[in-house]
């Protein structure tokens, strides 16, 4: 078969894309052999080998800025014809989205990750001292490995990576590829509209500087490993160490707030694989930053600094294998395989994990360490203990988060033996919450108990005692402070148990022991304030997960009537029903969903909340939570909660169900076909009855009003206004159903009342009644220039334009024909219409095809047009017909599903601030440490 | 005897039985018949049985969706989560039920469901619980 020749594509993207790949892949082969061949020989700075990786490095951060530069420059020019352009971005897209689009998919994220590699590597290879030529060549160590993921290669059938720069005509075999011009007939993707928001601009960039980061303080540790030298690295990288916990910190702590704030969880934190595993190295990284301040003061510390550096990164590598590799995806059906990475994974690893316990193995018997031990009255001893502590923390949350690959190596062991070992598969526990909060509140204690000792405590040598004369008046104060005030804030936790006082106890000690030190000790030693408030953060963010986890509560409704138990279990009703316009108690709050709008893809619901009678002290806000539909409009994508924010606590609102014909396409045509119909023919101004209502037709009118649907002059609109009054009720309701039939299209605008679970529609054949036969005998003539109007009786014609090629109904027009329209704007009192009537000549012959509006009931022709004088001559009938005479049919149903309630969610977090400002007080804590000590040049 | 090694001992000691008490919680997969016998909280994998009645109406109780699932021995019994109905519900190729037995139904507490996703090949988890 003849290859096809395509056109439109811009193939040069995919070569210059593959080139760049290749190239920054070869280039840091190159950086990491002249790297490696330098540090091991030695050499004196500007040797050969140091101007290699000068060279090498260089070219290789270029090449990775160009490949990004790339994409961007493929995703903002929509080349659909790139899988990932078509998998990521769609023509709706806004371009602020490119950003997120870019790092969506995972060849997007592992290029983030390399270009913070390469701005990270670019402040060691400023100048390249031994040290720097280590890091740096450890870090294109790293880049090699992630290069190799986007590299889509195929070496002997095996693949290694996946390209960004791959046609979408190489991924996928449907016959839309026969086509040459393919490229014209596709539309992207699109991003998933959960993604559509800030957070997702600001959240992955941030986590993934986090991420990349830990290698530095891992290359320290590795190079102090490769070069022997142990003592001196520990200066320069603890800037680096603090920065990395800092950046990672607030990484996580987005997460922990988009997932508040924007999905649907319900909380900043539901021990979620993806989360602990950003979370675990974090831990990791802080118990190495705390055995690196042991090492730079005293003698100790030195070998278990480098082994939590190593670990931090080790597990960033783990974390990346265990999202990406789809593992977590439940054990039997394999979702996350399609990307085909995780051999390349599992070696990225097991290299990363290795190499530096191979350098360990080797080197730390050099390592020297005191001969005495670390004395219990030093702060040295406690820090380790609280490093032993978080050890204990990582390691748990690991243990647990790993349950899918001990299946996966149960498999592996039983692929091996030929046996079926997927009956000793494992679950993760049943509440992973309760699960991981058993453990975690201990850690919480330990660690709050002893950032407070250890900060009364100070640093010793052999001989110095750490005590200093205040400690006992220090620690007996505070601890009785503490006491005092958990004693009185546990009254207010709505559940009491003594693990949680003691939690609560040494989360208020771990604070009000900063708030001592700083006091104490900040006049003379302003250095301390990174220290005091990141503990103090730390004990604030004990308390407030305390008070928010908690006293977490749903709102009840308050029932007005004896409320129909359908069953007998127990248990919080944390859903409730709201009726549109129909005020609901709850909590002392009144709400009122008064109204819902459609904007793009979302529908945004008006909650209204308000407390209390008198005008003084009322209490009054409106919360909007959202539903959001996806990128067609056929289903709901998501429910965006919305939140009212006090100091102490915050009111959250998330909508849980709403009606199914909103919910979406395909359900809200089966709702619609389940519904019965019933016809009746009713005249102006009669009662007629229903199966259960009696209902009277009003008036009808030309002119509709439906706020969400744009009209045009041209269509024909017909809107009924009726009456019901049902006997049960007792009450009268209105419905104004219309309809518009535009060129060929009808619109249908059934209306609903919920009340009466009534649904009233006009049928098409409405058009066939108010079209009558015309009465020719009264046919009319009238003339006009461009512009001009004429009026005759109560009409009134403007000529407003001439349309050389006017379309009209299918098969009226032939394509030899000469045919003009004119469009007529027709007022009648305070209704105007735009007619279109064609004057056709074909084959010598003129004739004109009319056009006939309803109401007001006239048909109008295009007769003549005089070339000379520019005068054009049209004839109109009216027709006369008694309105009130015609039966006009209409559609009823009496068992439509109601339409205008909302299932909702509130729930109370009181403390949540506590948690966002003790965090962030841990992020500035460190941020503040790392510029400390930026002067201290590596 | 050194501190340092009194200190190891007794964290190795705590690290071993925190393992063992984790991994207690890490429990197999359960059929419904055994959840009949044992009446104990139980996780259940299974499939919606699509042909069965989904009832959800929150007119009447918007903490009520009662619908049926098939385990993996084939056996199908009817499941109340207290809660709003999840959405995509109908959509779930794979279910993960957490609850007990309690006279004819499995009362859920949460139910998690496996969707194939529209926007990628990737799927997605949808959690609920009550």
């Amino acid at each position: 078969m003849e290859p096809i020749q395509y056109v439109n594509e811009h193939l040069w993207v995919h070569y210059c894309g593959h080139a760049f790949l290749i190239l920054a892949f070869f280039s840091g082969i190159y950086t990491l052999v002249s790297g490696i061949v330098s540090v091991n020989k030695n050499e004196a700075e500007n040797s050969e080998w140091l101007k290699a990786v000068k060279i090498g490095f260089l070219f290789h951060v270029v090449f990775i800025f160009l490949s990004i530069v790339l994409i961007f420059f493929m995703m903002d020019r929509h080349y659909y014809e790139y899988n990932y352009v078509w998998s990521h971005v769609s023509d709706e897209l806004a371009r602020k989205y490119i950003l997120s689009a870019f790092w969506e998919g995972q060849e997007g994220s592992f290029l983030l990750w390399m270009f913070w590699n390469s701005v990270l590597g670019l402040f060691f290879w400023k100048s390249l001292s031994k040290v720097n030529v280590a890091i740096i060549t450890i870090i294109i160590g790293v880049e090699i490995i992630l290069c190799s993921m986007i590299l889509g290669v195929h070496i002997n059938g095996v693949k290694i990576g996946s390209s960004p720069f791959v046609l979408l005509r190489q991924v996928m075999d449907i016959p839309l590829f026969k086509n040459a011009e393919y490229t014209s007939l596709i539309k992207g993707n699109g991003l998933n509209p959960l993604l559509q928001n800030y957070w997702m601009i600001i959240h992955p960039p941030t986590l993934f500087l986090g991420f990349a980061s830990t290698i530095i303080p891992f290359a320290y540790a590795v190079s102090a490993l490769w070069i022997k030298e142990f003592k001196l690295w520990l200066v320069p990288s603890l800037k680096w160490s603090l920065f990395s916990a800092s950046i990672l910190g607030l990484g996580i702590l987005m997460g922990a707030a988009w997932a508040y704030e924007a999905l649907s969880f319900g909380g900043y934190w539901a021990w979620d694989p993806v989360e602990n595993m950003s979370l675990v190295p974090w831990i990791i990284l802080i118990a190495g930053i705390h055995s690196h301040l042991v090492a730079k003061s005293t003698e100790y510390g030195v070998r278990a600094t480098i082994l939590f550096y190593i670990f931090s990164f080790v597990l960033v590598v783990y974390s990346s294998f265990l999202t990406r590799s789809g593992i977590l995806g439940e054990s039997s059906a394999h979702a996350f395989t399609q990307m085909g990475l995780e051999w390349q994974l599992l070696f990225f690893g097991v290299v990363s994990f290795f190499v530096p316990l191979f350098l360990y193995i080797k080197s730390s018997k050099f390592i020297l360490t005191p001969k005495q031990e670390e004395k219990i009255e030093s702060r040295e001893f406690w820090m380790f203990m609280g490093c032993l502590v978080l050890l204990f923390s990582a390691g748990l949350i690991t243990f647990t988060t790993s349950l899918p690959v001990y299946n996966k190596i149960l498999d592996f062991i039983g692929g091996l033996m030929n046996v079926d070992l997927k009956e000793y598969h494992r679950s993760a526990p049943v509440n992973v919450i309760d699960h991981h909060n058993r453990f975690q509140i201990w850690i919480g204690v330990f660690v709050s108990l002893l950032s407070g000792i250890a900060l009364f405590l100070r640093y010793c040598g052999y001989s110095l005692s750490g005590v200093n004369k205040n400690f006992w008046r220090n620690i007996i104060i505070t601890l009785l402070s503490a006491l005092v005030v958990a004693i009185f804030v546990f009254q207010f936790l709505n559940k009491n148990h003594w693990s949680l006082f003691l939690l609560l106890f040494s989360g208020i000690w771990a604070f009000i022991s900063s708030l001592v030190i700083a006091i104490s000790i900040l006049r003379k030693n302003p250095k301390i304030i990174a220290s005091v408030m990141a503990h103090a953060g730390f004990g604030l963010l004990i308390l407030g997960i305390i008070f928010s986890g908690i006293n977490k509560r749903n709102f009840q409704p308050e029932l007005f009537f004896q409320d129909v138990e359908t069953d007998n279990i127990e248990g919080p009703k944390k859903n409730f029903l709201l009726i549109k316009g129909e005020p609901a108690k709850l909590e002392g709050y009144e709400l009122l969903y008064t109204l819902d709008s459609m904007d793009n893809k979302v529908r945004r619901y008006h909650i209204q909340f308000s407390k209390g009678d008198s005008t003084d002290n009322a209490e009054k806000f409106v919360l909007n939570p959202e539903i959001q539909y996806d990128n067609k409009l056929t289903k709901v994508a998501a429910s965006n909660p919305a939140t009212k924010h006090y100091l102490s606590k915050d009111i959250f609102t998330i909508i849980s169900q709403i009606p199914k014909t909103q919910m979406d396409a395909t359900a809200s045509a089966a709702a619609e076909d389940s519904i019965d119909f019933e016809q009746y023919n009713v005249s102006i101004g009669d009662t007629f009855y229903t199966r259960k209502s009696f209902g009277i037709l009003k008036n009808i009118r030309n002119r509709i009003d439906k706020h969400e649907f744009e009209t045009l002059n041209t269509d024909e609109q017909l809107e009924l206004d009726f009456e019901f009054y049902n006997l049960d009720v007792k009450k009268s309701f209105l419905a104004s159903p219309a309809i518009i039939f535009r060129e060929n299209l009808v619109y249908r605008f059934p209306d609903n009342i919920d009340k009466l679970s009534m649904r009233i529609q006009i049928p098409d054949t409405i058009y066939s009644v108010l079209n009558f036969v015309p009465n020719k005998i009264e046919k009319k003539s009238i003339e006009l220039k461009l512009n001009d109007s004429i009026q005759i009786g109560d009409l009134k014609f403007t000529l407003l334009n001439l349309n050389k090629n006017p379309k009209a109904k299918t098969g009226l027009l032939v394509d030899k024909d000469i045919a003009v329209a004119a469009d007529l704007l027709v007022t009648k009192g305070g209704v105007q219409k735009t007619l279109s009537p064609i004057y056709v000549i074909r084959d010598n012959q003129s004739f004109s095809i009319p056009d006939i509006s309803l109401l007001p009931g006239l048909s109008i022709y295009f007769d003549k047009i005089d070339p000379n004088s520019a005068v054009m001559t049209f004839s109109f009938f009216e027709n006369y017909t008694d309105i009130s005479k015609l039966k006009i049919p209409i559609e009823i149903a009496e068992n439509a599903p109601r339409t205008d309630y909302i299932v909702m969610e509130v729930i109370e977090f009181p403390g949540i601030n506590l948690v966002w400002l003790g965090s962030l007080f841990m992020v500035f804590g460190l941020m503040i440490g790392s510029y400390q000590r930026r002067m201290t040049n590596g | 005897m050194k501190l340092s090694f009194l200190i190891a001992l007794v964290f190795i000691g705590i690290s071993i039985f925190l393992l063992i008490n984790a991994s207690s919680d890490l429990t197999s997969y359960t059929t419904f018949e055994q959840a009949r016998t044992s009446k104990k909280e139980v996780k259940i994998v299974g499939q919606l049985a699509k042909d069965k009645d989904m009832v959800y109406n929150p007119e009447i109780d918007p903490n009520h969706f009662s619908f049926y699932v098939i385990d993996k021995k084939g056996d199908t019994q009817k499941v109340i989560l207290k809660a709003a109905k999840p959405q995509d519900f109908e959509l779930s190729e794979q279910i993960v039920i957490t609850g007990k037995i309690n006279g004819d139904d499995f009362i859920a507490k949460d139910v998690l469901l496996k969707c194939p996703s529209k926007y990628k090949d990737e799927e997605v988890y949808i959690k609920s619980e009550s």
